[in-house]
């Protein structure tokens, strides 16, 4: 290492401290035996899941450890989702803003659209090593449900998809891929019928199908050690960012900047960097349409600290702590509660959380649509939409890296419904007439 | 059996020790603060007075109720659209106990323990719980979502300081490991319940491995015990009386009242009870 490790003279030197896998985690302090990010996460379930979640635990450190299960999940990665994803430069984008220079980590590429699938193989190859004989799933905008359907097919698991109502009403097009793809999508009609509702349900069905099933839980969040075996298995993502970025630039990104509904992707960016206080980390939450309760998914701005769904962290809650409605244009940020290490790491001030409206979400959206050719996820154009106002005030040697969590194909209906597309509706209308 | 709090916790050893004396199995009925509507609640306690239960747990209703099902899940829900509030919750179950002798504990789940403060104040948690909770003369809490080892959390002490009985629940999956840890800081009874799953299903009770589940929570936590979930009919009590000393019957209870009102109430009880 030199003086200064950002010195763009030494491109071999800028970053040369050593890089971990997934069999060198155990030196990572957190989170704790019993799933404890500080005073946040834990294990607060119904005493018959926690013989399930002590074998899951049990089973998950030991088989990160072994050299075959490593093997084949990097096969299952490199050929069968298509990683290493790319990490590329927006140079027109970065040149449109006139400041630092934007990375892309075009997670959106791998298969089934997002990055989902990095957490989907990872604990349907644990589940296979288990013995378990069925998985189950809950799913808000149904990318996880997509990415779950997927693996079980792979693996000639059945899968049961757990979904609200309002999701599956909404998300239709996900809907008939999983079924598709070999999964039974049971809507959920409780609650608030959204995502939060299907999680409940999931954990209901593993309740009575506790032995044979497992539930492959969809983002860093849930009673430990989901929130850990989710950020192991999307740590890849940051590990690759680091790599591909001392090729590209020989140094260490200024900032990584992701979204966070539950906190899958960006603790997965993140957590190559945690331990690198030169690397400014920004979490970008769903900012809706406004402040008041139930317009937004900002656990940080009207949540406080509770115990839901098995762990405790942020939660939009009422005043008798009541779990209350969100909103957001992207589904998959459209949540109450946040993966409990992001609560942690926010107290500690080591990320920072900020948020986007839905009108600059879909700004950002068609800004990296027209200046790069790419479409991405809502979800991720929140991420989007805080660097386009971040960029410009920072000076043209810095470096932004951008988790493109996902790709916008899925949002073809959202997008085409916010913007009041007329050919797009009038080809919906067609359609549902059969006179295509 | 020896009483190692003082307050109202009492209520429920002398409880137990009237369903000891009389030879016959005890009951535990449930209720939920605000279903099927506010009004209804003071109804449904004095109907299952009258009856003779023996325990009544009040259920503060949770948006995200995880352990019950969707009987139980869907009331809530009502409860809550209802409008029923937590603190109009706990002020019922005082009146309700100055009114009657049975003992009545608070379920529900650990947000709403943790998310509580009292009006006009602005500590939240445990132990603000578990003050207003005794205030109002509740002998004991049923949280199924705070394991014991969450010790931060500092669930049974607090409960014990406030004068009122932690109740765990546990499952016939339990591990021995488990079961002891609970049995280290249980006091009052063991919740069992009769199976995996969630609450309100309408299914055979293995009496074979129950029995030995419950003989094991016995020996292991040297507690009485309640068993619960798919309790419906006579036979099932009186199946389990060799076993357990109380039958727990929710969801069934709740959908007899929607269904025949509070005369069909009491005829179940009584049926339950075998008069």
């Amino acid at each position: 290492m030199t003086d200064d490790p950002r010195s763009p003279q030494d491109p071999k030197g800028g970053d040369s401290t050593p890089i971990r896998g997934l069999d060198q985690l155990e030196g990572v302090a957190l989170p704790d035996a019993q799933g404890h990010y500080g005073e946040y996460g834990g294990r607060y379930v119904p005493e018959m899941l926690a013989p399930a979640l002590e074998e899951l635990t049990e089973a998950y450190l030991y088989w990160r450890g072994q050299e075959d299960f490593q093997r084949d999940l990097r096969y299952l990665y490199e050929n069968y989702s298509g990683r290493p994803t790319p990490l590329y430069f927006a140079k027109n984008l970065s040149e449109s803003l006139g400041g630092a220079k934007i990375y892309l980590k075009q997670e959106g590429l791998g298969a089934t659209g997002a990055h989902k699938i990095n957490h989907a193989l990872g604990q349907a190859l644990l589940a296979e090593r288990m013995g378990k004989k069925r998985i189950i799933c809950e799913t808000g905008a149904g990318q996880h449900g997509l990415a779950s359907a997927t693996v079980a097919a792979r693996f000639g698991l059945p899968c049961t998809v757990y979904m609200g109502e309002v999701d599956v009403a909404r998300q239709a097009t996900n809907v008939f891929w999983m079924r598709q793809l070999g999964a039974k999508v049971v809507p959920v009609s409780e609650g608030t019928r959204t995502l939060k509702d299907a999680v409940n349900a999931a954990m209901k069905d593993w309740m009575w199908n506790v032995e044979e099933t497992y539930f492959l839980l969809g983002s860093a969040l849930g009673p430990h050690p989901y929130p850990m075996i989710v950020r192991d298995l999307q740590s890849v993502v940051g590990r690759e960012v680091r790599l591909q970025l001392n090729q590209f630039e020989g140094r260490l990104p200024d900032y990584v900047v992701a979204c966070v509904g539950g906190g899958s992707n960006a603790i997965g960016i993140f957590n190559e960097f945690l331990d690198k206080p030169e690397v400014k980390l920004v979490g970008v939450e769903a900012g809706g349409t406004g402040d008041a309760p139930g317009e937004h998914a900002r656990r940080f701005l009207g949540g406080r600290p509770g115990v839901v769904e098995g762990y405790k962290s942020y939660f939009l809650q009422n005043d008798e702590g009541q779990v209350q409605p969100t909103h957001s244009i992207s589904a998959g940020l459209d949540y109450a509660g946040i993966g409990p290490q992001h609560a942690w790491l926010r107290d500690r001030k080591r990320v920072e959380f900020t948020h986007a409206l839905d009108h600059e979400v879909i700004h950002a959206f068609q800004l990296l649509a027209q200046k790069e050719g790419i479409l991405a996820a809502m979800e991720s154009s929140h991420a989007l939409a805080h660097v386009i106002k971040l960029a410009p005030t920072l000076s043209k040697d810095e470096i932004v890296v951008v988790n493109l969590s996902g790709r916008g194909d899925k949002d073809i209906f959202i997008v085409a419904e916010y913007l009041d597309d007329p050919d797009w509706k009038q080809y919906c209308k067609n359609f549902a007439e059969g006179k295509l | 059996m020896t009483s190692k709090i003082q307050g109202n916790a009492q209520r429920i050893d002398e409880a137990f020790e009237r369903i000891r004396k009389s030879g016959e199995p005890g009951l535990m009925t449930h209720i939920i603060y605000g279903y099927p509507r506010v009004e209804d609640n003071e109804v449904l306690i004095e109907t299952m007075v009258e009856a003779g239960v023996d325990l009544i747990e009040v259920q503060l209703p949770f948006s995200d109720p995880t352990a019950d099902g969707p009987t139980i899940t869907q009331a809530c829900q009502v409860a809550l659209d209802n409008g029923a509030h937590i603190q109009e919750g706990i002020d019922f179950v005082a009146r309700m106990t100055e009114k009657y002798d049975v003992p009545i504990l608070f379920m529900s789940y650990f947000n709403i323990v943790f998310s509580y403060h009292a009006p006009g104040e602005e500590k939240r948690g445990v132990s603000s719980f578990v003050h207003a909770a005794a205030k109002a003369g509740a002998s004991g809490l049923i949280v199924p979502d705070i394991p014991p080892e969450e010790k931060s959390e500092r669930y049974p002490e607090l409960c014990k300081e406030a004068g009122l009985y932690p109740i765990y629940v546990t499952s016939p999956n339990v591990s021995d490991h488990r079961l002891k840890a609970i049995g280290e800081v249980a006091e009052g009874f063991i919740y069992c319940t009769s199976r995996t799953g969630t609450t309100g299903k309408d299914v055979d009770l293995d009496m074979e491995m129950l029995g030995a589940f419950l003989k094991q929570t016995h020996d292991v936590c040297k507690l009485p015990v309640a068993v619960g979930f798919s309790i419906a009919r006579r036979d099932q009590v009186e199946a389990l009386a060799p076993h357990a000393e109380v039958a727990v019957v929710g969801s069934h209870l709740l959908r007899t009242f929607d269904e025949k009102g509070a005369q069909g109430l009491r005829e179940e009880i009584l049926k339950l009870k075998g008069k």
